[in-house]
């Protein structure tokens, strides 16, 4: 320890370079970021920059400052296009967006980048061992992403929005073809299709009620083995019922 | 050199290799990474990628000289040499002439910065830029001037030398007009609004001449033409003139009044929606009238306003964001001007998606539940301008910040619309220690304004605390020798997340002890200790509009005191007893106030709030023998009516008109007064020593609680406060600045009010009047804090003399 003081405040350049290497293969991450970033001007142009700025950027991915990593590795992959570390540089910058983004309930600026980042990665190393390791994490953020939508839609249905809800859960099906939310989706859309028949305006009803058995039938066919669909049976014969009486009085 | 192709003819070579000379600061490797010159690749020669690579060099700016050798041709291989002259870098900076603050400040704005590369480019756009700076705020006559020379260790370094000379404050001494005859020159001068002469008296505006407040300000005079019927009035030159050995110009402004118009007729066309009579009602123009230009397209096209009352905002608040309406001026005879209103109402558009971004904390469900946007309905700017104000008003995000972005989609008449927010704190933590009355006071106050309650036991929700779902939890602990007093209470926005029907809880528990035989001594044989709780269920209303909400609330205080005065003339026998306060509160409140909690620029709070404890008297004929057992049973109703207007003056100047009112009363006259509950009239309005549950009502310029209910009791001078009161103020609040870190307003006030013994000697003309002014800071962390200085021009109760001059602290309170 207290060599290292020594070293970071009167070391000699190289001195300082050396001991880094030296505590970064330790693994001492921290100590290893200060004298790195002492170091880093001093070698700006000459041929060990390559390994500062590559070790900054994993030094930093290692002790959890994803931001900063994401500096050092985009500034790494700018100044040596030619490295072999390349690959690793963008797994890691989409790896560190990962890691940061949040919970599906607040914003997903994060999620953005890091699916552009994995993208980006994916585009650019089509042969790496880490494709498959890329595209799940891939499917793990757009899954976030669904969730995001579904319950947003799903909060619609809540507070008694029927008519937002219908076109929300509409949205979570078409903006995320394939996912996995596809067949709560259907299924709260026939339900808030249901609620706003059955509780329509009288001019308003037949449509909304018509709507509703649309959404339903849409729904049973794609997923006729569907674990909600007994619910739905019921709302169904609700919404004939309903149906009947009207009919009968026009014929 | 041997083997140099033959330029003449193109031919195909493969790039063998490249080599760098004469770099200096540069590595040969980024210098063919800048080249975009690749080992391998297929290179013509002459061709296009030889001419790029050296443009890129040029214009990476790093470079004077850039040339390109071929040094070696083997075959179809060619091996070439990039021969560059590196730009000199920027060592040192010297600024002289300013403060090294200021230098600063140019340093970061412009591009002058040690490491980069001198260019020419560089140093005029510097030198413009620091100029224009000083020009823009009337130094006209500023130069600018940047030299460089070679650093003394480093050859290929140089030194820049910034020299500023600002000059004197260039003034306006005349402005001379010529050409008007409709506008007296005083009333031309007047239009200009930020271009003024030099007057001695004038402090508040600026004379200096600034050229875009001046391009600016001919636009305005033009418009006060145009808003009379002038619809040629033109400028037909402007020109600027030095006074000799003064630092003053006069400015010289011809005009061309030309004649006043008239409208001939107005006539609307393509409107489908709408009939031709109803928007006439809008436009509220007539024919015969002065031709306004002006006032036309304001009423078409709206006036900027949020509430504006337009053609274009009717269509826009209806779901026709794609209607365009032009107008045109059809015929110009003589002075009469045709005009038609030509409307393109197109179809109306639906929202297709809702989203938010931004919102680092606050979960989505609170956000969404707020919005007046949703998929599926029509296309409103009112609802988003509604939506905007939701937002605002939640306290969580910047209220100044939040932008919609709208994507409109043409094809399937859609439009999705994103709200941008950025996050602030809305935690406040209030921590004081002190010695304040003859002993140590310690206080305590934490508020968390967008609490997760459910989280509260998942540790990684804590980034420190559990926040994001819009709950309110606030705790306060405060503690002297004297006194005691803790409270929590919680409020959850949302229950169930259905409706937006709040519930609030609270709990609180206060001690306070009597003196000794000296001031500071503790007697705790003298004790009031009052505890309370209370649960409440507020819900938004949709009727009469949907700014109206109103809450229920039932809550119980109990005080017990012993041997305890605390200064009432209404008392207890023997200062021994207890009391018991049940009562429901029904609170009906009407809000419109925006943008902001911190800073309302428009709109209106209305609060009627009234307080009623069961009549137990009516059910029972008891006689009452004693105070104690009048008391012991708490029997009052209050009402309490609170109103404040929000009004946009010119500037950022805000207009707050606030009047309010209470009264206490009794069921029974019988049982009578109550010791509790009563209102104190004046001072800063903060509730501090509360202990008697009363009603602290602010009123500046005066001592706190000086106005109400002086009375001369046995044991020489008591309050006991008083049951009606009224209070009258505006005050006029000016906006220095409204960043999320701090808002900060100055503020001027007239205000009146009094309070009274009962409803009979209630005289709302028989009022104490004061004036004032201060200042209040908002900071997200420790709330809002103040100072005011009040004159109070009339005597307090009991004095000869008038209030004069007080200063009053603000914590926490609005006035």
């Amino acid at each position: 320890c207290g060599k290292y003081n020594k070293v970071l405040n009167k070391g000699t350049g190289l001195e300082r370079y050396n001991m880094a290497n030296s505590l970064y293969k330790e693994g001492d991450y921290d100590k290893a970021i200060r004298l790195y970033e002492l170091v880093m001007p001093q070698y700006a142009s000459k041929p060990q920059a390559e390994v500062i700025t590559f070790r900054l950027a994993d030094s930093n991915y290692n002790i959890k400052d994803y931001l900063t990593a994401v500096y050092y590795y985009e500034k790494f992959i700018r100044s040596y296009p030619k490295s072999t570390e390349i690959e690793s540089g963008q797994y890691r910058i989409a790896e560190s967006y990962f890691q940061l983004s949040p919970k599906y309930s607040v914003t997903q600026t994060d999620t953005q980048k890091a699916l552009e980042a994995f993208q980006n990665f994916i585009d650019n190393n089509p042969d790496s061992k880490k494709i498959a390791e890329a595209n799940k994490r891939v499917d793990e953020l757009n899954l976030k992403l669904e969730k995001k939508a579904f319950e947003i839609a799903k909060q619609y249905f809540k507070i008694g929005n029927y008519k937002s809800a219908i076109v929300a859960f509409d949205n979570v099906i078409l903006d995320y073809l394939g996912t996995s939310y596809k067949e709560e989706a259907m299924f709260y859309k026939f339900k808030s299709a249901y609620e706003l028949g059955i509780n329509s305006v009288v001019h308003k009803k037949e449509d909304r009620i018509k709507d509703a058995l649309k959404a339903y039938t849409r729904y049973k066919k794609a997923f006729p083995a569907s674990e909600y669909l007994k619910e739905a049976d019921g709302l169904y014969e609700k919404l004939i019922k309903e149906k009947q009486p009207k009919q009968q009085q026009n014929s | 050199q041997d083997g140099q192709p033959d330029l003449s003819t193109t031919k195909r070579y493969l790039l063998g290799g490249v080599t760098v000379t004469g770099t200096n600061e540069f590595s040969e490797e980024s210098v063919i990474s800048y080249s975009g010159l690749k080992t391998g690749q297929e290179i013509k020669i002459p061709g296009d990628k030889l001419t790029s690579a050296i443009k890129k060099l040029h214009k990476s700016n790093k470079f004077s000289d850039v040339e390109v050798y071929a040094t070696k041709i083997d075959g179809n291989t060619i091996y070439l040499e990039i021969a560059i002259k590196e730009l000199p870098q920027i060592n040192k900076i010297t600024f002289l002439g300013v403060s090294k603050s200021k230098a600063k400040t140019f340093q970061k704005d412009t591009e002058l910065a040690t490491g980069k590369m001198l260019t020419e480019n560089l140093v005029t756009s510097t030198e413009n830029y620091i100029r224009q700076y000083y020009v823009d705020k009337g130094y006209l006559k500023a130069s600018v001037n940047i030299t460089t020379k070679p650093n003394a260790t480093n050859a290929n370094q140089r030194d820049a030398i910034v020299r500023i000379d600002k000059g004197d404050l260039v003034k306006i001494k005349e402005i001379v007009i010529v050409g008007n005859e409709q506008f007296e020159d005083k009333d031309v001068r007047k239009a200009l609004k930020d271009t003024k002469r030099k007057f001695w008296g004038r402090f508040w505006k600026r004379s200096k001449y600034v050229e875009d407040a001046f391009e600016e300000d001919k636009k305005k005079l033009i418009d006060k033409y145009r808003r009379k019927g002038f619809r040629d009035a033109r400028i037909l030159s402007d020109s600027i003139s030095w006074n000799e050995g003064k630092n003053t110009i006069n400015l010289h402004i011809e005009l061309e009044e030309g004649i006043k118009y008239f409208y001939k007729d107005i006539l609307f066309l393509g409107n489908k929606t709408y009939q031709t009579d109803f928007l006439q009602r809008i436009l509220k123009i007539e024919k015969g009238d002065v031709y306004d230009s002006k006032t036309l397209e304001e009423r078409v096209k709206g006036d900027g306003s949020p509430d504006s009352e337009d053609i274009s905002t009717l269509y826009q608040n209806n779901g026709y964001l794609f209607s365009q309406i032009n107008l045109v001026e059809t015929k110009v005879e003589n002075d009469s001007i045709t005009v038609e209103i030509r409307i393109h109402e197109d179809d109306p558009a639906t929202i297709s998606h809702v989203s938010v971004t931004g919102n680092e904390r606050t979960n989505d469900h609170v956000i969404f539940r707020e919005l007046r946007t949703r998929p599926g309905d029509l296309y409103s700017k009112d609802n988003i301008i509604r939506s905007i104000r939701e937002l605002g008003q939640m306290g969580f995000f910047d209220a100044e910040n939040i932008t919609p972005d709208l994507k409109p989609n043409y094809a399937d008449k859609t439009v999705a619309i994103e709200y941008s927010l950025e996050e602030k704190g809305s935690s406040q933590i209030e921590l004081q220690g002190g010695y304040g009355g003859g002993s140590f006071i310690g206080t305590l106050g934490l508020s968390f304004n967008n609490f997760s309650i459910r989280n509260i036991f998942n540790k990684e929700e804590y980034k420190p605390l559990p926040l994001g779902d819009g709950q309110q939890l606030s705790l306060r602990l405060q503690a002297s020798r004297f006194n005691t007093s803790n409270s929590i209470s919680f409020t959850e926005p949302w229950l169930g997340g259905k409706k937006p029907r709040s519930l609030t809880f609270s709990i609180y528990n206060q001690k306070q002890y009597g003196y000794g035989s000296s001031y500071y001594d503790v007697d705790k044989s003298q004790e009031l200790n009052i505890f309370g709780i209370s649960v409440g269920i507020g819900e938004r209303l949709k009727w009469p509009d949907d700014y109206f909400t109103i809450s229920n609330a039932i809550s119980y205080r109990r005080y017990k005191v012993d041997n305890y005065n605390f200064g009432s003339i209404i008392a207890f026998d023997d200062n021994q007893g207890v009391s018991h306060n049940l009562s429901y509160n029904v609170t009906l409140q009407r809000n419109s106030a925006g943008p902001s909690l911190i800073f309302p620029r428009y709109g209106s709070t209305f609060t009627v709030e009234g307080k009623f404890t069961p009549p137990y008297s009516l059910f029972s004929n008891k006689e009452y023998d004693s105070n104690n057992e009048k008391f012991e049973l708490l029997e009052y109703y209050k009402i309490n009516l609170k109103a404040k207007w929000y009004t946009a003056l010119v500037d950022k100047f805000v207009l707050m008109t606030n009047v309010q009112f209470g009264y206490l009363g009794s069921y029974n006259s019988e049982k009578g007064e109550i010791p509790f509950e009563r209102y104190y009239v004046g001072g800063d309005g903060l509730n501090t020593n509360s202990f008697d549950g009363r009603e602290v009502i602010g009123l500046r310029g005066y001592e706190n609680s000086s106005l109400s209910g002086f009375a001369t009791g046995t044991n020489g001078d008591l309050t006991s406060g008083d049951n009606v009161y009224d209070k009258f103020s505006m005050e006029v609040r000016y906006p220095i600045t409204l960043k999320p870190s701090a808002s900060i307003y100055a503020l001027g006030f007239v205000e009146a009010g009094n309070s009274y013994s009962d409803f009979n000697n209630f005289n709302p003309f028989d009022i104490k009047k004061s004036a004032g002014f201060g200042i209040r800071i908002f900071m997200p962390a420790f709330g809002l804090l103040g100072i005011d200085f009040g004159h109070g021009f009339d005597n307090v109760p009991g004095a000869v003399e008038k209030s004069g001059w007080q200063t009053h602290f603000i914590i926490g309170q609005q006035f």
